[in-house]
């Protein structure tokens, strides 16, 4: 099945990028959705049918952690895999963002190997390269 | 005496090389000085709270966000979008250098830049305390790291 995944980080460059890899990798995508922080995703997840979230957490407006809240308290979103991906390090916030449940996390920067291996864990699909 | 400073330069060099495909080098002599600066700075809190602060000229955000984006024209938010990213980074790589331990938590304010007038100027930069010169691919990066407090 294609997927539908939404890209939410303030920077574009960074959104780019993280499409370029995607492209790169190959996978079963049906769209590539961004927004510039949580609000605009919430707005998204709304209206459109997401299969996988991929969101920095240090945004303006509404940062990831919030996003997650919200996402997980509507039924609509609570189900959604969402992907952290963002410098944070401290292992007591990764854990904490893993149990208020966030799929996964990316550490920033990363290469597109390391983008791989995520995507794969998370979505169980495989690349085609 | 911990070399934060030292520490800053790792970090950005870091990031440099994994997000943009630039490296650090080190040869304080043959490098572009930037007439126009942009200024990136962003601050953390927590076990240690401090501010680091990257200065570089419009044409190295310019290859930064061209590297990034593979693009072949950027326009100026984009140059700004690369130096904040760059900060964003470069402050989480620095972090768990500075943290004593991976389990402490420091809060980060968002990214901002400053570019123009309202950007210093290179010389005015350099001359500051803490602020350190580095080569990158030939362009002059300048960094500073402030901490407001000593670790606890």
């Amino acid at each position: 099945m294609a997927l539908n995944i939404l890209i939410v980080d303030d920077s574009s460059l960074t959104r780019k990028a993280i499409k370029r890899i995607i492209d790169m990798l190959e996978l079963d995508v049906a769209r590539i959705l961004e927004a510039g922080d949580g609000r605009e995703a919430l707005n998204t997840l709304e209206q459109m049918q997401v299969d996988l979230v991929l969101a920095d957490l240090n945004m303006p407006e509404m940062g990831g952690i919030e996003m997650i809240y919200h996402m997980r308290g509507n039924e609509e979103t609570k189900y959604i895999p969402v992907v952290v991906v963002s410098t944070e390090s401290s292992t007591t916030r990764i854990e904490g963002l893993l149990a208020d449940g966030a799929k996964d996390y990316l550490h920033k920067p990363f290469t597109p190997e390391e983008f791989k291996e995520v995507i794969t864990r998370t979505v169980g699909v495989k690349s085609n390269d | 005496m911990i070399d934060t400073q030292n520490f800053l330069v790792q970090a950005m060099d870091q990031a440099l090389e994994t997000m943009a495909f630039l490296t650090v080098i080190p040869d304080e002599e043959n490098m572009i000085v930037p007439e126009k600066t942009i200024l990136a700075e962003m601050s953390f809190s927590g076990p240690r709270n401090g501010t680091i602060q990257i200065l570089a000229g419009t044409d190295f955000a310019e290859v930064i966000a061209e590297n990034i984006g593979a693009m072949d024209q950027v326009n100026d938010e984009m140059r700004f979008d690369a130096l904040k990213e760059l900060s964003n980074v470069t402050c989480g790589l620095l972090i768990p250098m500075i943290a004593s331990t991976e389990s402490d938590v420091f809060d980060l304010t968002v990214p901002v830049v400053k570019a123009s007038d309202d950007a210093p100027n290179w010389q005015e930069f350099i001359m500051q305390q803490n602020a350190c010169i580095v080569n990158v691919d030939g362009f002059g990066v300048a960094t500073r790291l402030i901490l407001s407090e000593q670790q606890t």
